[in-house]
Order: structure tokens, then C-alpha cells, then sequence
């Protein structure tokens, strides 16, 4: 009888040498080292005054917005809507940072780190999708699973150390790429941009880099449980597709207070830097609510655990043949 | 009649390494309400040792059956076990005693054929020179390093037996091993199964629609047909109770006498400048109708009975339509 070890360590031995799933990380790994080296030409530096002129116009403008925002409350007639008149409120308006007022193009450590991580970590969690639909599909259409079978019986067994494999994979793969960010960025930010005087938001950047290994652990398995239902890789990325252009376009438009439980709303909800807000207009009122991070990873774990249930239930009584 | 599966194990001459009773199975058809039966109370008993051959036509049953046994397919009826143990419930406490190539060959494609091995090893905790023991012994050594998809059909069905004989196993099932392999192939395979089944530690089923390989490599046999076992037991004893011998018959004209036999309802080919019949049953019934239309035999000798005969007549009902639930 195999051990834990035993399993897990030879399906991560399958899934490493999947040629779909080599060639998946190779596109990442490949994508960031273009990314990276197209930053450093896109970005140039800037003078210490070229800073102080951009922060002081940032600073104007959000407390231009501020002071617009009161007068609009205060001016209000009783039993007129506040987010009709006058919009939303300071703290939940996009008002930017003051790299939109610098002349050049300059690298701001202390924002783009953050902004840029969240930008990797969302490119590598829809690979991170791929490679969950690619391994699992494969496994399917080759027959992999019942010859498996026949080395392990217990199929839920062997399923968690598929997922366990897989999880482990991306994940160490996500880890190694936000923490070359890091280091790229301290580079970019020293050659092309501006170190300081403002520290880094560390606890902000590692908590969102966290978050961004998670989501990509939870894409992986989102797409490995897809697969395990539909048993192909097409299917799952058809179903895929499917679901976020038509469920999510028909929720969007039908009850848009629903988007709460959508999953590419959750995914950039877990993917924000702060409270993620989503706004509509309804009865010629503006509407909005905000998902936390925490929120929308349970929602995410709660969609993929769902997933992997009855996709678990079916291998467990299904015929192999 | 040949001894039967069950009679065998009642009797307790031997330890049944398999032992299907009143195995039900049917498959329900996509898009249709009927579901096609597929086994049909299947008895079925292997006594451990030797090889085993389990014999049908296309669509009896026999790669649902040994699915059953491995666990991979759930009997709507009846019990199984294999080594003693409950299937699909108890598989897992001697599955690593259990060897089986059912189907194709199904090992990853990319992969070389020494290292699918030695990731299947990995999964039973086996030691690396085992695989090197079994690409050993199925020829496959010099061959190793090929990528499973370049391998040849024979080649792939050898790296089947080798995965199915890494775990050393006590049970060894095999579906088809032949398939696919070139004549000095099949006599390798062939040989390689009956020092297995010689070797008192394993007992080799082996399922097949080669008759004459069956014939070579096994002790025992078991035939199943439409679902259910229609006969089992030693090859000599199943050959002396169904097989109806066949006849050759030396006459000068050998195609128009062959005519003459095809006319009458007889299935008969020519043969070194003889006209073998099959199966005729009363032999002067032929010397009687050849004699009619003028071709006099000079001899006429009813051969022995051949498993190909017994196969033909205990499965001829076989071609009837399969019943639907």
C-alpha cells in the first residue's frame, strides 16, 4: 500500500511532466521576463521636483474633491439621495495617487510594487487555471485514472494527492514569482523611478503578494475540480467560458445586486489592495456594496470545495471505464 | 461435462484466488431507457496457480468481468472477491498483490517507458530495480529510454506486462497480452506467462481471444458467454466434453467435393491437398454426400478435439441478440 508521501510525490512527478502543464509555467515565466524587461524601458526617472509638483497637485485635488463633496451634502434638500447628487464619498472614490500627475513615466516603488503584484498575480492565477484543467483533463482523456486505480483504490485518495500535488506546484511557482517581483522592483525602482522617501508598504504588499499565491492555488484547483466533472479539459474551459459570459453578463443585467457572489467579483474583490466596491445604478440611483478580501476568499473556497464535493462523490460511485 | 468453477471450489481442492457469484452488470445506453445487460449472473471462480484462461466472444462480458475484479466498475448484484477479499470494499488490503493489464496499455505518453515505471513504483513504495527487473523480463531493456508514444504496439503492450508484473503480484490479470505483438513476441509473452503461472507464486488470468495462444499457455480454462459462465475447467477435460472433432478427408477433387460439403450446410477448408472439415459430428454422413455427387474418399480420419471446437460450440448462441432490461 502506498504512503502519503509515495502518492503525492508521484503525482507531482505526473503533473510536472505534463507537456501542457511544463509549457503553462514556461508562458509565465517567459510573460513576467517580458513583462519586466518592457518596464524597464517604459519607465524613466524623475527629477526630486518633478515629485513634489505631483504630490502637491494630488493633494489639491483629492481635497478639492473632499470640500465639493461636503457643500454637495450640506446644499442637499431633505429626502434627496446623497450617492445620486453627489456621488460617492471621498474615502470610496478612485481618485488615483500622484504618479498620474508626474510628467514621466517614473517607477514609484512604494506604489507600483503593489499595484504591479496584484497585476502578476492575476495573470499567473488564469494560468494557474489552465494548468489545473490541463492536468486533470489529461489525466481523464488518457486513461490515466483507471490504470491508477489499479495502484491505489481508494479514489478520493488519489484525488487529494492529485489536488494536494497540484496546489503545491502552483503554489511554489506563485511564491517564486512575487518574490522576483520583489526583487526586480527594488531594481526597477533604483534604475527607472524613485526609492523613497516614503517606505514600502510592506505589510500591505506582502499581505496582497499572500493573498495573490492563494488565489492562485484556488484558480488551480477551481480548474482541476472543472476538469474532474466534465472530464476533459475542453469541457471545463467551455464551461468556463461559458459561465463568465453568459451567467455573469445575464446576472450583471438582470439583479446586479448579485454580483456579490460572482466569481470574477470575488477574484478582483481578493485581488484588491483594499475593500473591494462594486456600484450600479438602479431607479436612477447609484448602489454600491463592498467585499472584503476575507469575504470573497471564503466565497471562492465555498465555489471550489462545491466543486471538488460532487466531483468527489462521482469519482468515489462512478464506473471506470 | 468439464468441471465447473463452482464445483471446483465447493469441493475445496484449491484456494479460489477469484470468485465471482451471481455478478450482475448493465449498462444503461445513453439518451434510451433500456440498459443492456451485460453480466447476467456470472459464477465464476479461479483456484489459485497456473494460468487461467477466460475465454468469450466480443461483447460477453469478460473485460467488464475482470473490471469488477479490479474494482474499477461497481456489480449491481452479486459478491466479489479476489484473494480472499470483498471487492470493491477490502480491495485495497491486497490490491498490492494484484497485477493487471486491462485494455490498451494506458502509461504516459511522453514519458520513456523506464521512467512511467518508475513512477507507477513509486506509488506501491516498490524499490528502483525492480523496474529493472521487469523491463528485464519482458524484453524492454534496450528499448527503455523510448517515449511510450514512439514505442511500437508491441512494444507498449510489453511495457503493459512489465507495469502489470512490477508489483510482483500473486493475481496477475491480463487482457489480450498478445495484442499487437509479432510471432517471436506472442512466444515470448507466452512464455514469460506460464513460467509466472509454473512458479507457484502467481496465479495468471489471462483473457483472450487467441484460442490457439489459450490452448499453449493454459492450464485451465473458463468460457463465458451472453454473460454467464457456460463452462470451466482443465483445458483436456473441456476440450474431451465439448469439442467435436474434426474431420479430414483425402479425395481427389478437393474443391468440388469442398462444394459439394459447403452446399450441405458443413464449414470446411482445404488443407496440404486435404479437406479438413469442422465439426461435422458423424463422418459418414460426408462420405455419404461426397459419395452421392461422385468424389470418392480414400480416407477419412476424425481429428482431435480442438479448444477452437468447444469455444464454437458452447458460444454459438452467442450471436443471438443481447437482452435489454
Amino acid at each position: 500500500m502506498s504512503t502519503a508521501f509515495d502518492l503525492i510525490s508521484a503525482e507531482s512527478s505526473r503533473l510536472l511532466h505534463r507537456r501542457a502543464v511544463r509549457n503553462a509555467f514556461l508562458a509565465a515565466a517567459i510573460c513576467f521576463a517580458v513583462g519586466a524587461i518592457s518596464m524597464f524601458a517604459y519607465f524613466s526617472p524623475a527629477s526630486e521636483a518633478d515629485v513634489a509638483a505631483a504630490r502637491a497637485k494630488h493633494l489639491s485635488t483629492a481635497t478639492d474633491s473632499a470640500t465639493s463633496y461636503a457643500e454637495c451634502v450640506k446644499s442637499l434638500p431633505p429626502g434627496r439621495s446623497v450617492s445620486s447628487e453627489c456621488g460617492l464619498a471621498p474615502a470610496d472614490q478612485e481618485i488615483g495617487n500622484f504618479t498620474q500627475y508626474l510628467g514621466t513615466k517614473t517607477f514609484v516603488r512604494e506604489v507600483h510594487m503593489t499595484e504591479l503584484a496584484q497585476l502578476i498575480g492575476l495573470a499567473f492565477a488564469a494560468i494557474a487555471f489552465l494548468v489545473g484543467t490541463a492536468w486533470m483533463g489529461a489525466e481523464w482523456s488518457t486513461g490515466s485514472i483507471s490504470l491508477l486505480a489499479t495502484w491505489e483504490p481508494n479514489r478520493l485518495k488519489l484525488l487529494l494527492a492529485k489536488a494536494l500535488a497540484l496546489i503545491g506546484c502552483v503554489g511554489i511557482f506563485a511564491i517564486g514569482l512575487q518574490l522576483t517581483w520583489i526583487v526586480t522592483s527594488l531594481v526597477l525602482a533604483r534604475i527607472q523611478g524613485i526609492a523613497g522617501p516614503d517606505p514600502i508598504p510592506w505589510v500591505q504588499l506582502l499581505g496582497l503578494q499572500g493573498r495573490m499565491v492563494l488565489l492562485a492555488m484556488l484558480a488551480a484547483l477551481g480548474g482541476f475540480a472543472l476538469a474532474n466533472l466534465t472530464r476533459s479539459t475542453a469541457g471545463a474551459m467551455g464551461i468556463a467560458f461559458g459561465y463568465t459570459l453568459v451567467v455573469e453578463g445575464a446576472v450583471r443585467w438582470l439583479s446586479p445586486s448579485g454580483q456579490a457572489w460572482l466569481v470574477s467579483d470575488n477574484v478582483l474583490a481578493f485581488a484588491s489592495p483594499q475593500n473591494y466596491l462594486v456600484a450600479w445604478s438602479e431607479d436612477g440611483e447609484l448602489r454600491f456594496f463592498r467585499i472584503s478580501n476575507l469575504q470573497a476568499g471564503i466565497t471562492m473556497a465555498l465555489v471550489v470545495g462545491l466543486m471538488l464535493l460532487v466531483g468527489s462523490a462521482l469519482l468515489r460511485r462512478q464506473d471506470l471505464t | 461435462m468439464g468441471t465447473t468453477a463452482g464445483s471446483v471450489h465447493e469441493r475445496g481442492q484449491c484456494v479460489a484466488v477469484i470468485e465471482l457469484m451471481g455478478v450482475r452488470k448493465s449498462f444503461r445506453r445513453l439518451g434510451s431507457l433500456e440498459s443492456s445487460v451485460v453480466l447476467d449472473g456470472l459464477d465464476f471462480v479461479v483456484p489459485e496457480g497456473g494460468v487461467h484462461g477466460f475465454l468469450g466472444p466480443n461483447g460477453a462480458g469478460k473485460t467488464t468481468s475482470l473490471r469488477i475484479m479490479l474494482g474499477l466498475v461497481r456489480a449491481d448484484g452479486g459478491t466479489s472477491k479476489i484473494l480472499g477479499r470483498s471487492v470493491p470494499s477490502e480491495l485495497g488490503t491486497v490490491l498490492a498483490q494484484v497485477g493487471a493489464l486491462v485494455d490498451a496499455p494506458r502509461l504516459f505518453p511522453q514519458w520513456s517507458g523506464r521512467y512511467n515505471l518508475q513512477v507507477l513504483a513509486k506509488y506501491a513504495g516498490l524499490a528502483p530495480y525492480r523496474v529493472e527487473q521487469c523491463l528485464d523480463l519482458v524484453g524492454m531493456s534496450e528499448q527503455a529510454e523510448t517515449p511510450f508514444k514512439g514505442c511500437s504496439l508491441g512494444m507498449k503492450q510489453r511495457l503493459g506486462i512489465a507495469a502489470a508484473v512490477l508489483k510482483d503480484p500473486r493475481l496477475l490479470i491480463l487482457d489480450e497480452p498478445a495484442n499487437g505483438l509479432d510471432p517471436a513476441g506472442i512466444r515470448e509473452i507466452r512464455d514469460l506467462v506460464k513460467q509466472l503461472g509454473a512458479s507457484g507464486r502467481t496465479t495468471v488470468l489471462v483473457s483472450s481471444h487467441q484460442l490457439q495462444e489459450v490452448e499453449l499457455m493454459c492450464d485451465r480454462v473458463s468460457i463465458l458467454s451472453r454473460g454467464r459462465l457456460v463452462a470451466s475447467g482443465a483445458m483436456s477435460d473441456l476440450e474431451r466434453t465439448y469439442g467435436v472433432p474434426d474431420v479430414v478427408i483425402r479425395v481427389d477433387d478437393t474443391l468440388a467435393s469442398k462444394l459439394v460439403l459447403n452446399e450441405a450446410g458443413f464449414t470446411c477448408e482445404v488443407q496440404d491437398g486435404c479437406l479438413v472439415v469442422r465439426s461435422p459430428g458423424d463422418p459418414a454422413v460426408l462420405n455419404q454426400l461426397l459419395a452421392a455427387k461422385g468424389h470418392f474418399a480414400s480416407a477419412l480420419v476424425p481429428q482431435g478435439a480442438s479448444l477452437e471446437s468447444s469455444f464454437l460450440e458452447l458460444t454459438t448462441e452467442a450471436t443471438t441478440a443481447r437482452p435489454t432490461r
